[in-house]
């Protein structure tokens, strides 16, 4: 069991991490979350239900770590949101509109609260259902299926003010 | 009289959570409701940005440590890569004239040895690798117990001989092998599994004439190790730290000789 779970990391760490800065709200503090709660996973692979699906099995693991970490630090201020460009790997250089508008998307994702980045990440971009991510968040469907619609009628309201395009324009430059 | 729908089962509307009966419920009330249509599409618009703008690629460095701690059991009872340079009885890779001789001189006369697409087809390599290495079922497209004839396969894709390395002895099972064409090339790519970590690859296509030391690079979040020998470009590629790269590759070199230039026609 051990040698399934130390094999997917990698694989699945480009989704590990999504979620980790989605809680954080920051790339640097993302990065140490997955380290962290993949090291707790590793100690615990035992845990792990074969036939369940293991990327949530992690996201709970990388939510549980996270709540402990902000308990274990109650004096934390809130991390600076860095700009999108740092957060998703930009070269720096901002070579397309597209480009522009979806760190404008990014960045609006992080300024929204934590709780919203976290069912948004999920829902929207990685695709669990509500069910799903209630499990992982150990809060009721009702909760995610309230944050979810504050979230991303936020995050439309956010992109609308800060300019950004329309989706069709985004996905045809894609 | 118009019924309002709330922003939650708006959401849960755009985000297929409702059963069929409520889903043409929703659909019908859309039809008299232009404000509930017009979040509809503000969300769906919201969902579609939100996944290009968090899209995988964005996040798939993956950092040294997390590789140490992924090899770390594997690495406990390995010897430094020097001690392998020197223990070479087993050979990984083995060029040498004659054998399996074809007709596939036009993929070498063709094959292209710019910086740039040489980086185009190591990160094709990895991007290849990271979809492969998931299929532990289907890891290999020719099963390793037909050994015997992967090598003729693939020595004869490449106009050389190719043997098979014997890898257990850094904890790598031979699990077979696959064709890989890439930019029209042949690329013979012999999969290993770990007991601990993903499986790892090494691939052999034609190359330079002239000869490159290793050089690691990362691609897709994956250290890939690449080096030209006598004509022929080697890739090491997995979810390996560059020292666990550099062990594979030193081996490899080593049983390759110097100056072993293969015999062609």
């Amino acid at each position: 069991m051990e040698n399934h779970v130390r094999s997917a990391l990698v694989p699945l760490y480009p989704r590990l991490r999504r979620f980790a800065v989605a809680l954080t709200g920051s790339s640097a503090e993302g990065d140490d979350l997955v380290q962290h709660a993949c090291e707790r996973a590793l100690a615990r692979t035992c845990q792990w239900q074969p036939g369940t699906r293991l990327d949530s099995w992690l996201y709970r693991i990388i939510q549980n770590t996270w709540v402990d970490e902000r308990k274990s630090v109650r004096s934390r201020t809130q991390a600076p949101i860095e700009a999108a460009t740092d957060a998703i790997g930009d070269d720096g250089v901002r070579r397309a509109e597209a480009r522009l508008t979806l760190d404008n998307v990014y960045r609006e994702l992080c300024n929204l609260p934590e709780e919203q980045r976290a069912v948004l990440t999920l829902v929207c971009v990685d695709g669990l259902s509500y069910k799903e991510v209630a499990e992982i968040l150990g809060v009721p469907v009702g909760t995610v299926m309230s944050r979810v619609a504050r979230g991303r009628l936020a995050l439309a309201e956010r992109i609308k003010a800060s300019g950004a395009h329309s989706a069709d324009n985004i996905l045809k430059l894609r | 009289m118009t019924v309002f729908i709330d922003d939650a089962t708006l959401a849960a509307y755009v985000d297929g959570e409702l059963d069929p009966a409520q889903l043409r419920e929703i659909d019908r009330l859309l039809t008299s409701d232009p404000q509930a249509r017009h979040k509809v599409r503000r969300m769906r618009e919201a969902t579609a940005l939100l996944r290009s703008a968090c899209a995988e690629s964005h996040f798939q460095e993956v950092p040294d440590r997390l590789m140490t701690l992924v090899e770390k059991r594997s690495t406990r009872s390995r010897t430094p890569w020097r001690h392998w340079m020197m223990a070479a009885s087993v050979l990984l890779i083995c060029l040498a004239g004659g054998g399996y001789v074809l007709d596939h001189q036009a993929w070498r006369a063709e094959t292209v040895t710019t910086a740039d697409n040489r980086e185009a087809m190591l990160d094709e390599i990895a991007a290849y690798h990271l979809i492969y290495a998931r299929q532990t079922e289907h890891l290999a497209e020719v099963s390793a117990e037909r050994r015997e004839h992967i090598e003729a396969w693939l020595g004869s894709l490449l106009n050389r001989t190719l043997k098979v390395p014997d890898l257990s002895s850094q904890g790598l099972k031979f699990e077979g092998a696959r064709l890989l064409a890439i930019d029209a090339h042949p690329v013979a790519q012999l999969l290993w599994s770990r007991e601990y970590g993903d499986p790892v690859a090494i691939c052999v296509t034609f190359g330079a004439p002239e000869s490159k030391p290793l050089d690691i690079q990362r691609h897709r979040g994956l250290n890939v190790g690449a080096w030209d020998e006598n004509g022929y470009t080697y890739v090491v590629v997995g979810a390996l730290t560059e020292d666990s790269v550099r062990r594979i590759a030193a081996k490899v070199d080593i049983d390759i000789g110097d100056g072993e230039v293969p015999q062609h026609g």
